[in-house]
């Protein structure tokens, strides 16, 4: 059992360094979980991580971030975990799809460092410290 | 009998002897002076009583007096009796005696009277001896008396007989008179004949026993030649043609017998309708009517008939074959048709001996008969051009012929010119009306004539005009029939089937040129049919069996042939080039578009990641206090100005492309809502300029109207970049032209405008007026726009004349 609040699920290498540069410009302790697909993401939870939260990208190979959130959001067990959707496309079907899915939010890829910046210290104020998130107990 | 019919019946008697008031005859006269004498008394008188009156038929002794009435008559008394009535002395009779002709002259004393009794016993009257003396008479003298008597009554019936035979054969010849009047009065030549047979019994001529008026005028023979000669000796001809044969059977069987039959030897020249009709034992009588004008009107329309205008396209041999029979029938020397036009007599066709006369030849008209014809427009007949009264005519000029016919000729109800005839003899003016009738026939002919040809070389000229013109349009055109035969085609047609000849396919079934094809092209023409309604834009395959093989577009148009039939029109255009061109551009334009649309999004991750690294290495030189020499950090910079632009143009690519990619949906909206949202979507830009819009009214249409929100945002953020003063006015408003059947929606400012050598390109991809520093965009939002509205059938474009500011013009077809 870690004490993990983000799993963060990206296929992209570049677009990984880039969120986690600008969540430890913003909490230098805070503990992420990087995974590079949905499978690997459950495989994550099934061996114990239990994050505060869950940032997806959609589209990836495998399952992708829309079978993620289906598996996620149909499970007793995560379907609590707030889980963002952090995507590049703007296309309005994507943002609907995803809140059927039973996204927690949407956000966009920033174009730029400072956008990631500000996108990360939202994440960070809101999610994990505003929110009063539930209990969360593993196997 | 009664009294009164007694005597009724004697009155009747008496009158049928036709006695009474006839003059004095010798023999009655003999017989009283006879009987005068042979009894001594001065008066004797045969007295016949009428109804109130006694007449005298003869009178011996009353000079002078014819009549006396009768109630004083002693006749009266005597026909009372069938005897002998002897008065002896009328004034001892109580009778007599106050009688006038006793009391007063003659003073008759003595009368005695012998009544004349016919056959049937009627006392006609007496014979009756008066005396002024009283006297007796012997037994001797009364039978004398009455000797006398009756040889007076067989007098009077004699008489009555002789003029009963006398009025028999008057009225005998009166009755002959009027028969051989009405023979006479008949137009029918009347001919009586009589068998004369042989020892066989056999019929070898006839007896020709009577004729009538006709008959001789016919035969141009007299009574005497006729009238008990041998017809055969008279008329051989007879024989040859069959008509002594039909005699001899209307007087063997009795059955009348009707023929008609030419008739040109023995002196006769004509035609005739003969009647025979068995008469008397052995005889017959034959009338024939003349029928030779009836006969001579039926050959020439017959001749007529079997001229056409049609048998050859040359009118003057037409023209001359009916002037031949005109000259035959007329029996003249020259015949003319002409066209008059003015003074100009124009000899369209000559025939006749004329030297110097041909057609082609003008005459002056005042020189010809024709004139007459020509002024009054009527058909003339001259049987003697030399008569005073033609002569005298002011309209018929003097010429070397002796008769003329002649008759106006009519097209299409206009006078047209002449036919006539001239010979150099006078006519014989028996037949000249029914001359005139044919020659009229013969001119309306030729004048229909004139109309069929001029209509034939009308029709002939349109036929070829519109073969010429179907043979050179590029589209193949098939005239076929209801069951897949074809009737004509053009040349392109034709030779699309690798032939030359259209000749070649008419009649020909399809199967034969397109085999394969044939039964595909035969199911669409019953669809047709069937419909009655044309298919257009038939795409389909042609494979000819001679010929190129290929792909065409064929409208197909249910027409009715001549007959009433039902046929197919199908016009069809060769598309082979077209479709294999479109096929190439649809391939090529797909894959570009793929690759544009798939390009342009793979593209923007790694753009958008390096723009951010090279952020990502300024930010990473600035926490370590490095600084970059200037030429490099200027360098950086570009690179970072470079990444930007770019990510920004793949980004309004993948925009542009996007919309190729995605249906768009549309559904039929009021546009005044569209502009209200895209205001409502401005309302940012609208403010930082201070600008305002003024909507109108607007219409309806099938849009996307997440779109034309998108394109009319575009159009008014446009305005506010490009607004450069304070108080911006957009007006946008609607307007239907009907010429090129647009509605449009304007959008108008009072900006900057848009520079001449700007306005077409301001709607390519990323072209922009002004300095990319200056203004915010890729450039390529009207490029979008431009396709949007080309993505609702309209158009998105720039009005060029509005010269105070810009004014685009959003078009949709209607």
């Amino acid at each position: 059992m870690t004490n993990t609040a983000i799993l963060l699920v990206e296929d992209d290498v570049k677009d990984q360094k880039f969120i986690l540069k600008a969540l430890n410009k913003a909490d230098e302790e805070l503990d992420i979980e990087v995974v590079k697909d949905a499978e690997c993401a459950l495989n994550a939870l099934k061996n114990g991580t239990l994050p505060k939260i869950i940032i997806t990208d959609l589209n990836m190979p495998g399952m992708g971030g829309r079978g993620l959130l289906d598996v996620l959001k149909s499970d007793d067990r995560y379907k609590s975990i707030p889980t963002i959707v952090l995507s590049t496309s703007e296309n309005e079907s994507d943002i609907d799809d995803s809140y059927s899915r039973h996204a927690n939010a949407y956000m966009v890829k920033p174009d730029s460092i400072a956008g990631y910046q500000r996108v990360a210290s939202l994440l960070q104020d809101f999610w994990l410290k505003e929110v009063k998130l539930p209990r969360l107990v593993a196997e | 009998m009664d009294q009164l019919n007694t005597e009724l019946a004697r009155l009747e008697a008496l009158r049928e002897i036709g006695i009474l008031d006839t003059p004095p005859e010798k023999e009655y006269d003999n017989l009283t002076q006879l009987a005068s004498e042979l009894f001594d008394v001065p008066i004797v008188l045969v007295s016949l009583i009428d109804v109130n009156r006694q007449w005298f038929k003869s009178n011996v002794g009353l000079d002078g007096v014819e009549e006396t009435p009768r109630d004083v008559a002693f006749c009266h008394y005597a026909i009372q009796q069938n005897q002998v009535m002897v008065v002896e002395d009328a004034l001892e009779d109580p009778r007599f005696s106050e009688n006038p002709l006793v009391t007063g002259e003659p003073n008759i004393r003595f009368y005695a009277g012998a009544p004349l009794l016919t056959r049937h016993g009627f006392a006609l009257g007496t014979l009756c001896l008066i005396d002024r003396v009283p006297r007796k008479l012997t037994e001797k003298d009364v039978k004398l008396l009455s000797g006398l008597a009756n040889a007076v009554r067989d007098l009077l019936e004699k008489n009555s007989l002789a003029r009963e035979v006398m009025d028999l054969a008057d009225s005998v010849k009166k009755e002959i008179e009027i028969s051989q009047s009405i023979l006479n009065a008949s137009e029918a030549a009347i001919l009586r004949l009589e068998a004369i047979r042989n020892e066989q019994g056999k019929i070898i001529d006839f007896e020709m026993l009577a004729v009538n008026a006709a008959f001789l005028k016919v035969t141009q023979k007299t009574v005497d030649e006729i009238v008990g000669n041998s017809f055969l000796d008279h008329f051989p001809h007879v024989v040859e043609t069959g008509i002594f044969e039909r005699h001899i059977q209307v007087v063997e069987t009795g059955e009348t017998d009707v023929y008609e039959f030419g008739y040109q030897a023995d002196g006769v020249d004509g035609w005739f309708r003969q009647y025979g009709e068995k008469c008397g034992e052995d005889g017959l009588t034959v009338s024939s009517t003349v029928i030779t004008d009836r006969k001579k009107f039926e050959l020439t329309v017959k001749a007529l008939k079997e001229i056409s205008p049609l048998a050859s396209s040359d009118l003057s041999k037409y023209l001359e074959e009916l002037l031949e029979l005109g000259l035959k029938t007329f029996g003249a020397a020259n015949g003319f048709v002409s066209n008059i036009q003015g003074q100009n007599y124009l000899i369209k066709a000559f025939v006749g001996e004329l030297e110097g006369v041909r057609a082609g030849i003008v005459l002056d008209l005042k020189d010809t008969v024709c004139n007459i014809v020509a002024k009054e427009r009527t058909s003339h007949v001259f049987d003697n051009l030399l008569a005073d009264d033609v002569v005298a005519h002011p309209a018929v000029p003097k010429c070397d012929f002796k008769s003329y016919l002649g008759a106006p000729i009519f097209v299409y109800g206009n006078f047209y010119g002449s036919i006539s005839f001239v010979r150099d003899t006078v006519r014989a003016n028996n037949s000249s009306n029914i001359d005139l009738e044919i020659l009229e026939i013969i001119a309306s002919s030729i004048g229909h004539a004139i109309e069929v040809q001029d209509a034939l070389q009308n029709y002939t000229r349109l036929n070829e005009e519109l073969r010429l013109v179907l043979d050179n349009v590029p589209a193949r055109i098939w005239y076929k029939d209801d069951q897949n035969k074809i009737l004509r085609a053009n040349k392109a047609a034709v030779e699309s089937a690798g032939l030359t000849d259209p000749k070649e396919v008419e009649g020909v079934p399809t199967e034969e040129l397109f085999p394969d094809m044939a039964e595909k092209y035969y199911q669409d023409d019953q669809v047709v049919l069937e419909s009655g309604k044309p298919r257009r834009n038939i795409i389909e395959s042609y494979a000819p069996s001679k010929g190129v093989e290929g792909w065409i577009s064929t409208d197909k148009i249910p027409m009715v042939g001549e007959d009433g039939k039902k046929t197919i029109l199908a016009v069809a255009n060769d598309i082979t080039a077209l479709k294999t061109k479109e096929e190439q551009l649809s391939r090529l334009n797909e894959s570009l578009s793929d690759f544009a649309f798939v390009a342009s999004h793979d593209l923007q991750a790694p753009l958008r990641q390096s723009a951010m690294f090279a952020e990502l290495l300024v930010d990473e030189l600035n926490e370590h206090d490095m600084e970059l020499p200037e030429t490099a950090a200027e360098y950086l910079s570009e690179i970072e100005d470079g990444l930007r632009k770019m990510r920004t143009m793949v980004r309004s690519l993948y925009d542009l492309f996007k919309l190729d990619s995605q249906k768009i949906t549309k559904k039929d909206i009021y546009l005044g809502e569209v502009v209200e949202q895209a205001e409502k979507q401005s309302s940012q830009e609208l403010q930082a300029v201070n600008g305002v819009i003024e909507k109108e009214k607007f219409f309806n249409y099938p849009v996307n109207s997440a779109l034309m929100v998108q394109v009319l945002q575009n159009l008014i953020v446009n305005a506010c970049k490009y607004s450069e003063s304070d108080n911006l006015c957009i007006r946008i408003y609607s307007e239907t032209d009907v010429p090129r059947r647009q509605k449009k929606i304007i959008v108008e400012d009072n900006g900057v405008g848009v520079p001449a050598e700007f306005q077409k390109k301001i709607f390519e991809p990323f072209k922009r007026l002004h300095h990319s520093n200056d203004v915010e965009g890729a450039g390529i939002g009207l490029a979008l726009c431009k396709k949007i509205l080309a993505m609702h059938d309209g158009d998105l474009y720039l009005d060029s004349d509005h010269v105070d500011g810009a004014r685009f013009v959003m078009a949709f077809s209607y």
